[in-house]
């Protein structure tokens, strides 16, 4: 290692350790862990997500997160990371005579910069990758099913505010135990991913090796991505 | 508190919510269509089902890999898919659009679509026909309507027609439209005639068949006026409707039978110098020959120089040896009642001597017995020439097997097992083949090796090898509506399909030589293939 080198990151240490003291402004500083629920619309804008939509390309998610404060990079600058899953569930009805499902489960790294503006509320920017399994299903009214699923690379970037209380959970000892709240919108990009379908195989095993074998048919390209609003609920200790 | 910049902080979020919501594409009406499809209808060894809503022809390609499907666009309301004959092409007739909000008007048309992937041809033939005729070796069709047809339009003409040259590119000429000659009727088919040698030059005609009258077309030379012939006098009001024509080219006869008429006419074309440029070069005369009670079939005997027409009656029961041009007429009486003619050229059991013979039989439960009718010598022998073999139930159809000297009887009906007989021609003996498999439905593959048939109550097909009528089955997943043999070419192997009832599409490919479950493959959802991809903007 270069005197340099080591030189700038012994300042880039010193310098956190100083705006870390200094970042114990806010409610949420005080409490580096998070864990919590989200909730939230996500808005898909290609059409080849409407045969799996009613009537607006519009799908509940949910999910649960988990993440620590890693580093205080300002006197009102912290940054942090999460952990988290999330799903995406659609139906809708196609030609009259299918029933369409495209579950879609994300599971993601995020890191997020949080500013602490005040002692109760702080903005923030998230920026998330990983992976979504797109699992679709085609069901017809003679009660023949198609399944399929792939996976694809996941990406998204958001900004948001968390509300986070006070020192509520005093009482019972969990002085750093507090209550958070957040808003956050942004877009989460998918991957355009083939979707093939085929006959699933049957539970039984013997059942499944006696099938004549199975050709699979191609749905074509969905293009999961979509605005998102992501509402989470959680505490932070 | 820096509050510019929660509200700017704010301000950005709301907006893209508010980028985000308009951005919600409109939903397709075709995905709230209902699924209505055309077909399939084989060629070469793709299958293609027409999607009538969306408009798009769905071609499976059973010798891909993947068994991949592709689509071809094809006109407006499309109505019609039928396979063009001796081509490995599909035709779809459409009747295009008479115009609707957010939909503009489109002619009515007739694409081709190529099973080997060429770029589709589409003619356009105007009107909205939802009929095609074609001739034997695929070379020319015709649009037309059906007299049971409504247009949805405000006004039609059902004695319009559109002539394709299908071997022609689509151009301003081809098709051809034009309105047939009528006497108050409207057309209830077109047939075709093979090449008929007229003034020293084979002409194809395609005569259109309607109640009373018949219209002669020469396809060779499509500007000349139609030529209708009248079958019964102006002041008959029966509505005979012409069913059956013969052609015999080499005497440049045309022989065709009507419902509610006794009688057969003969329409010889004889020469004449053409009127004009685009006067014909032949006039039909009409010959009308007494024909028993109710002639059901009719079959031409005989050298081409002493060309007979033979006719079965059921009404009086008897056969009828007509000779149009010394219009004479052999009465052959039947103890079986019949209404088919088979002819075949086989030994019987008292003559090891190949010889033009015919089956007389009836279909449609009316007998138990059938006749065999040798051809020699007729006028003389008469009824010596007759042979009656008893069967031992009435028989509803029968499928020809002339290349096995055999004809497979169906004698199903109510209650009854052991359905299924086979008459050997040669020796005149007939024999249960198998038992609880309905004859209906059942369809030989494309060189005639197996005949196969799928019962819809059982997840089987059943096969017969017709060179040894051994028969044999294979175990399916589920039962099948409909069994398609597709031809090997190419070094590809032929193949048979079974189609599945599936709203979304099902079925299970064998191969056809050596029919195995463990080589099959099963492909389902295939009218759904690139759902996504059409439903995107």
């Amino acid at each position: 290692m270069s005197p340099r080198l080591a030189s700038s990151l012994v300042f880039a240490a010193a310098t956190l350790a100083g705006s870390a003291a200094l970042a114990q402004t806010s409610n949420a500083a005080h409490s580096p862990w998070s864990f919590g629920a989200e909730v939230g619309p996500a808005w898909h804008h290609d059409g080849s997500y409407l045969p799996f939509a009613r009537k607006s390309p519009t799908t509940p998610a949910a999910g649960l997160f988990v993440g620590r404060d890693l580093a205080h990079l300002g006197p009102r600058l912290t940054l942090g990371a999460e952990l988290g899953w999330r799903s995406e569930s659609t139906d809708g009805n196609v030609r009259q005579a299918f029933a369409t499902t495209l579950v879609t489960n994300s599971a993601q790294a995020a890191l997020t910069l949080r500013v602490e503006l005040l002692s109760w509320l702080t903005p923030y920017a998230r920026f998330a990758g990983g992976a979504s399994y797109l699992d679709a299903s085609v069901s017809d009214g003679d009660g023949g099913t198609l399944t399929g699923g792939a996976w694809a690379p996941y990406g998204a970037a958001g900004a948001g505010v968390m509300l986070t209380s006070g020192r509520w959970f005093d009482g019972i000892g969990a002085h750093t135990l507090r209550v958070a709240v957040s808003v956050e919108g942004g877009y989460q990009y998918v991957a355009p991913t083939a979707i093939a379908v085929s006959q699933p195989a049957p539970a039984d095993e013997r059942a499944a090796s006696d099938r004549i074998a199975s050709q699979s048919t191609s749905l074509g390209t969905l293009d999961p991505s979509a605005a998102y609003l992501r509402v989470t609920v959680g505490f932070r200790f | 508190m820096p509050t510019p910049s929660r509200r700017t902080f704010l301000s950005l979020g709301l907006a893209a919510l508010a980028l985000a919501l308009p951005g919600c594409p409109e939903r397709d009406a075709l995905l709230d269509a209902p699924l209505t499809v055309l077909g399939p209808v084989a060629a070469a060894q793709t299958l293609t089902w027409v999607d009538t809503r969306a408009a798009a022809a769905r071609v499976l390609d059973l010798a891909s890999p993947t068994l991949a499907v592709r689509s071809v666009p094809v006109g407006l309301d499309p109505v019609l898919a039928v396979a063009r004959r001796d081509h490995d092409e599909v035709m779809v007739l459409s009747r295009g659009s008479r115009g609707e909000p957010g939909v503009p008007p489109a002619p009515g048309t007739l694409a081709v679509i190529s099973a080997a992937g060429a770029p589709a041809r589409t003619y356009t033939v105007g009107s909205p026909f939802n009929a095609v005729s074609q001739t034997s070796d695929g070379r020319f069709a015709i649009a037309h309507y059906l007299p049971s047809a409504t247009s949805g339009r405000l006004l039609f003409n059902p004695n319009e027609i559109a002539v394709v040259d299908l071997d022609a590119p689509p151009s301003a000429a081809n098709p051809a439209r034009r309105t047939v000659r009528s006497f108050g009727g409207v057309p209830n088919a077109v047939a075709f005639s093979p090449p008929m040698p007229i003034n020293g030059t084979p002409r194809t005609l395609a005569v259109v068949l309607s109640d009373a009258y018949v219209t002669l077309i020469d396809l060779t030379n499509p500007q000349r006026a139609e030529t209708t012939v009248r079958l019964t006098l102006p002041e008959d009001a029966r509505a005979i409707r012409p069913t059956q024509l013969l052609f015999d080219p080499e005497q440049s006869t045309v022989y065709a039978r009507a419902e509610q008429s006794n009688d057969v006419y003969a329409l010889r074309l004889a020469p004449v110098t053409p009127d004009g440029p685009d006067g014909n070069d032949f006039r039909p005369t009409i010959n009308q020959l007494a024909a028993g009670r109710n002639p059901s079939d009719m079959a031409l005997i005989g050298e081409a120089s002493a060309r007979k027409l033979l006719v079965v009656s059921p009404g009086s029961r008897d056969a009828r040896v007509i000779d149009a041009r010394a219009n004479t007429t052999v009465t052959v009486p039947l103890d079986a009642v019949a209404n088919k003619i088979l002819l075949f050229a086989a030994p019987s059991p008292r003559d090891a001597t190949p010889a033009p013979r015919a089956l007389l039989y009836a279909t449609g439960g009316l007998a138990s017995a059938v006749s065999f009718l040798e051809l020699a010598d007729l006028d003389a022998r008469r009824g010596q020439n007759v042979e009656t073999v008893q069967l031992s139930r009435p028989v509803l159809s029968a499928l020809d097997l002339p290349e096995r000297g055999a004809v497979m009887l169906d004698h199903t009906s109510a209650g009854t097992t052991g359905q299924l007989s086979l008459l050997d021609l040669a020796r005149r003996t007939v024999s249960p083949i198998f038992a609880e498999v309905p004859l209906q439905g059942a369809t030989f593959d494309s060189d005639r090796q197996r005949l196969w048939v799928a019962p819809s109550y059982t997840a089987r097909m059943g096969y017969i090898a017709l060179d040894t009528f051994g028969p044999g089955e294979v175990r399916l997943d589920e039962p099948a509506t409909r069994v398609i043999p597709l031809p090997g070419a190419m070094g590809r192997p032929g193949r048979v399909v079974a189609l599945h009832p599936a709203s979304a599409g099902s079925l299970t490919v064998l191969d056809a030589a050596n029919p195995q479950r463990e080589t099959a493959r099963v492909v389902r959802g295939f009218l759904l293939d690139s759902l996504l991809d059409r439903s995107a903007p």
